[in-house]
């Protein structure tokens, strides 16, 4: 993919060769000549954009200065409906304040271009969920994005925002990111302030960036958490393989690992087999803490009625085996007990290596018409869960592109607060 | 999980019984029965 860095165009901004409005305009018109229904909402990017430019000229300097961006849809923008991607939220009132990630990208200058369609109430891998319709793939219009972020993934993914922020609560990010072939990241959890977005699960929830490479996805990382990352030097790190994510892989799939072998392997790096056999019940552990939160978080919102009407089957699912589980106290203790085990199984994994790789999805995007019921489309996040319980962070980079176009990322999963680490890493697959 | 069950979760939910359909308490059902794998992890003292 050919990409446009944002340190470049910022560059380019803040030395007068283009204007803020100008870029802002040419991505406005992007949005729409296009078909892919990115968008639930656009926001007054051309004003903000004149006042950016505006603030240049007066010696304003953000990171982020005049860079057209955009938020998912259950993210806060004063002024502005949130929706969620449900019915049940279009006609909600005004937000009166800004959440606290849109507060950091106005605080550097970001133009923020609107916000992105979602599976409702970000539950769902696809993005076929939200009341606003489906999101188009850009690499193949017949196939998901992913989701719950597809609209930021593929956003990103057909020039129609520079960054997009989207929420991962186990894998909402990373799997719309390998599906779409651009970089994702989920932060460690807790390192992104996450007041003023609607919560699915407050214990995995965590806001990150959508990005078409590396180095944009490192200064979105240091903007929305305040800190600043340092590089890493990748010669004679070592790499772990889980062995259970192994009867996963397929040809496309275990490209992703004969790829990171060869790269990684000429740089000194030894990779090693790990065993977390309670990976294989992520899926599960997430389904019940997962749907506790979120039938808990989203039990007063509209009436029984308006709830039957105006809610989609998935979330509706989502709520009643929350309340079930709710009303059988010992399979959420069963759950907790299971949750500490993959997080033991995999601290002592990265005990012993500094990074685990896998694929990012268990396939390249399906097509919109495929049977649901397929193994790796129900299970499509197998991969992205297990850190998101541990709370890891967690960058998916675009590493295979078949003969077709469509792609699969590599996931690197490092210990907590080891995101400079991944980005240098991530760096390795761009070259 | 029962239809006598379902429809007292259904009631937790805020829902009514208009959203009582065979498709939901099926996708439901077919959730919950999956969370058995639990049971195969829960604890080191089980074989896995």
């Amino acid at each position: 993919m050919k990409t446009n860095r944002i340190s470049d165009l910022r560059q380019k901004i803040m030395s007068g060769v283009v204007s803020s409005e100008e870029i802002t305009l040419d991505i406005l018109s992007k949005v729409k000549l296009s078909n892919l229904n990115c968008f639930i909402t656009m926001l007054d990017a051309e004003k903000q954009a004149k006042q950016i430019d505006k603030r240049i000229k007066e010696g304003f300097c953000g990171r982020l200065a005049g860079i057209p961006v955009a938020i998912k849809d259950n993210m806060r923008f004063r002024g502005s409906v949130t929706t969620c991607g449900s019915a049940i939220l279009k006609n909600a009132a005004v937000d009166a304040e800004d959440c606290a990630v849109v507060e950091r990208l106005k605080a550097e200058g970001a133009v923020i271009v609107g916000k992105t369609n979602m599976d409702e109430f970000a539950m769902g891998s696809s993005n076929t969920t939200s009341a606003f319709g489906p999101v188009l793939n850009p690499l193949d219009n017949k196939r998901v994005p992913g989701g719950s972020s597809g609209g930021s993934a593929a956003a990103v993914s057909a020039g129609l925002a520079y960054a997009a922020l989207g929420s991962d609560t186990g894998g909402s990010i990373r799997q719309p990111a390998s599906y779409c072939g651009v970089v994702g990241l989920k932060p460690t959890l807790g390192s992104i302030d996450g007041s003023g977005m609607y919560a699915l699960s407050q214990d995995m929830d965590q806001i990150g960036p959508l990005t078409t490479n590396v180095d944009d996805c490192k200064l979105m990382f240091e903007v929305l958490s305040g800190r600043e990352v340092g590089d890493c030097d990748c010669r004679g790190l070592k790499i772990g393989l889980i062995k259970e994510y192994e009867s996963w892989y397929n040809n496309d799939t275990y490209r992703v690992i004969e790829k990171s072998k060869d790269l990684l392997t000429s740089l000194g790096c030894d990779f090693v087999e790990l065993p977390a056999p309670s990976v294989n019940a992520a899926f599960a552990t997430y389904c019940v803490l997962g749907n506790v939160q979120s039938a808990n978080n989203l039990r007063n919102i509209g009436t029984p009625c308006e709830r039957d009407r105006k809610l989609g089957n998935e979330v509706k699912k989502r709520i009643l085996i929350g309340e079930y589980v709710i009303s059988h106290p010992e399979i959420v203790d069963k759950a907790k007990r299971v949750k500490s085990r993959i997080i033991r199984e995999l601290t002592a994994a990265l005990e012993k290596c500094d990074i685990i790789i896998s694929p990012t999805a268990p396939s390249v995007a399906f097509e919109f018409t495929e049977d649901r019921s397929k193994r790796e489309i129900v299970y499509s996040d197998i991969f992205t869960q297990p850190p998101s319980i541990a709370g890891l962070p967690a960058l998916s980079v675009p590493c295979y592109t078949r003969g077709d176009g469509l792609t699969v990322g590599a996931q690197l999963v490092g210990k907590k607060n080891s995101e400079g680490m991944l980005f240098s890493l991530g760096r390795l697959y761009e070259d | 999980m029962t239809k006598q069950e379902f429809d007292i979760i259904i009631d937790k939910a805020n829902l009514t019984k208009v959203c009582e359909n065979n498709e939901l308490f099926l996708m439901v059902n077919n959730a919950i029965e999956s969370l058995s794998v639990l049971d195969k992890y829960d604890g080191d003292t089980h074989e896995n």
